[in-house]
């Protein structure tokens, strides 16, 4: 009962994602099968969506103990893949990267051991960054002319250059943090 | 159960019943489950992107690969990891805590450690704390024993959480002592070795309790005069003192089988236990006390005395659990030395083995006094659609009871020992009189 109360927050997250991949913008007033998958989405989304606190070890085969253990990868997955096939309104998509975003911060918090919360949520700001400019390049009207599509490579540029500052500067930041590691440990 | 102990113990349904350590470890690195989530959600849009055609989707897969690349920092990886462990203590007593220490060293920087930690068989792991690449393990042993302190598996993670390789640690083995029953009674036998001590024998001798008087004889010492005697008969009278001598007590263990009961306790343990409780009894009161198992291998130790000797005792009993077996025993392999004439012997024994009733039978020709110390087996189960069982087990009662009586018909009396800190109420009828062994 304890660590139902501990996760609800997370398992409601994981709920909302997984039934907000369905679009259910687009859904009909009156009982359709939409509602069902709905209601399945969110069953399976609250089961799967607790943080795996077990240690990433092979105990079984069985299919169920592989779904036990992967299900957070799982459900982030399947979100991602329906929401790739779908085309909800521009509110939707926001909510839904932001969702998914914020759930992989979560569930990396839970399960992932040893990673500093600096570096945490450096990187998480650092990934929202990114998600949102191409949110915005994808969303740019680059068919309403001439402007569009300046836009929309301006934007394009601007994640390319983002991605590779960033790596950059991670690659020299690391070089220089495992010089200094192997000094003081020899 | 503290989380961290939790997940380092695998959600073992029960401390007492860890897991096994995998057999075939993982070697090398391998990418960490964070790193598999990420690649594959980050696949999952893309590809769902580039199938329905849906631009936005791509900004699913964009948080991801940020996340993955700024996660791959090189040099961010420790190299040749190795882990170096040291138990500064490996003997105690059943119920102590014993501590490991697990030191990692590597080259380079390391994120996280996540341990795995199988504890041996009747080892319990209490506490796990980790500071940087030190993890400290507290242990419990419930039982004594031999036993393998357990296996440890820290699976040691890159900075960015992506990669991780294991490493494994073994801890080696402890001494577990039985803990002894909680015991101060000494019964004696009749006749003492010639050695000072804190017994009151039937000889005459120097000690503290008055048994006497008789007339002065020269020599005596003037300060022994009893003057109310004296007064009393007309010519000077001397006291009389009992003699304080020390004894020999050699515990025959019966190690030919352990009947383990539906509560799991065990008649070994049982035994070892009040084993341990007698020796340290009578080492407390100066005498010397030795140790005959019998069982699989005959093993013993020559009376000693001193607070070490106690633990030489329960050391010398630790293997009998491993030597459980069907060769009959022999006393006469038995040194004289280990066994010395005289010697009060304690038979702790279940009597469920008709080997063992013949060693005592040996025992009683040799003329040493012994008491037997019963450790209750339980009562065989019935089956209940069985008509004939409740006469079954009338008769087995019947059977036990003739056993007994024959035994202290031969001057061996038995007590039985009902549970833990008992054992002085059982041996408490044996203070009223010396115990006199077999009459001949």
């Amino acid at each position: 009962m304890n660590s139902l109360l501990e996760t609800l927050p997370i398992r409601i997250l994981g709920a909302a994602l997984l039934v907000g991949a369905l679009d259910p913008a687009r859904w009909p007033a009156y009982l359709s099968p939409q509602w069902f998958f709905g209601g399945a989405a969110l069953v399976a989304g609250f089961w799967a969506a607790a943080p795996v606190v077990d240690r990433p070890e092979a105990r079984s085969f069985r299919l169920r103990h592989q779904l036990d253990r992967y299900r957070n990868t799982l459900l982030a997955a399947a979100a991602a893949l329906l929401d790739a096939f779908q085309s909800p309104p521009v509110w939707l998509m926001a909510v839904e990267l932001a969702l998914l975003l914020t759930y992989l911060v979560l569930v990396d918090a839970g399960t992932a051991p040893g990673r500093p919360a600096a570096r945490q949520l450096d990187h998480a700001a650092y990934a929202y960054a990114g998600s949102a400019l191409v949110l915005l390049a994808a969303l740019a009207p680059v068919s309403g002319g001439g402007w569009g599509r300046i836009v929309a490579a301006v934007a394009a540029l601007g994640t390319l250059g983002l991605l590779f500052a960033a790596v950059r500067l991670r690659y020299a930041a690391g070089d220089a943090r495992s010089a200094a590691a192997t000094v003081r440990r020899h | 159960m503290n989380p961290s102990l939790q997940r380092a113990l695998g959600r073992a349904d029960s401390p007492l019943e860890p897991l096994e350590p995998p057999a075939n470890r993982p070697v090398g690195r391998r990418l960490s489950e964070r790193a598999h989530r990420l690649a594959l959600v980050a696949a999952c849009a893309l590809i769902g992107a580039l199938v329905s055609g849906h631009a936005w989707a791509f900004a699913l897969a964009a948080g991801p690969v940020v996340w993955l690349l700024l996660a791959a920092t090189p040099g961010s990886r420790p190299d040749r990891v190795e882990a170096r462990t040291s138990v500064p203590v490996r003997r105690c007593f059943e119920g102590e805590p014993m501590t490991a220490r697990l030191d990692l060293s590597y080259a380079g920087s390391a994120g996280g450690l996540d341990p795995a930690v199988y504890p041996g068989p009747g080892v319990e792991l209490l506490a796990l704390t980790q500071h940087e690449a030190v993890l400290e393990l507290e242990f419990t042993a419930r039982r004594w024993g031999r036993w393998s302190l357990g296996t440890v598996d820290v699976d040691v993670y890159d900075r960015g959480g992506l990669v991780r390789q294991t490493v494994r640690a073994e801890l080696g083995e402890c001494e577990i002592f039985p803990l002894p029953d909680d015991s101060a009674l000494t019964p004696i036998p009749t006749r003492l070795p010639n050695r000072l001590g804190e017994h009151t024998s039937r000889q005459h001798g120097e000690g503290l309790e008055f048994v006497g008087i008789r007339p002065y004889r020269w020599g005596d010492r003037q300060r022994r005069i009893h003057w109310a005697a004296t007064t009393r008969r007309g010519s000077v009278q001397i006291s009389e003192f009992a003699a304080e001598q020390a004894t020999d007590a050699v515990v025959l263990l019966d190690a030919f089988g352990d009947v383990v009961g539906t509560g799991g306790g065990s008649t070994l343990d049982d035994s070892v236990r009040v084993a341990a409780g007698i020796a340290r009894a009578y080492l407390r009161s100066h005498d010397r006390v030795g140790i005959v198992s019998l069982g699989g291998k005959l093993r013993w130790l020559t009376p000693g005395t001193g607070s070490t000797h106690l633990l030489r005792i329960v050391e010398s009993v630790l293997d009998v659990r491993r030597d459980l077996g069907y060769q009959t025993p022999d006393l006469d392999r038995v040194p004289p030395p280990a066994l010395p004439n005289g010697a009060l012997v304690y038979a702790v024994t279940p009597l469920g083995d008709d080997r063992f009733v013949d060693a005592l039978q040996d025992l009683t020709l040799r003329g040493n006094p012994a008491v037997i110390v019963e450790i209750p087996a339980g009562e065989p189960r019935l089956d209940p659609e069985d008509p004939g069982a409740p006469l079954a087990l009338r008769l087995w009662r019947l059977d036990r009871e003739a056993l007994r009586f024959s035994l202290t018909e031969r001057g061996m009396p038995v007590v039985v020992w009902e549970g833990e800190g008992a054992l002085d109420l059982a041996l408490a009828p044996l203070l009223r009189r010396p115990v006199h062994g077999r009459t001949r």
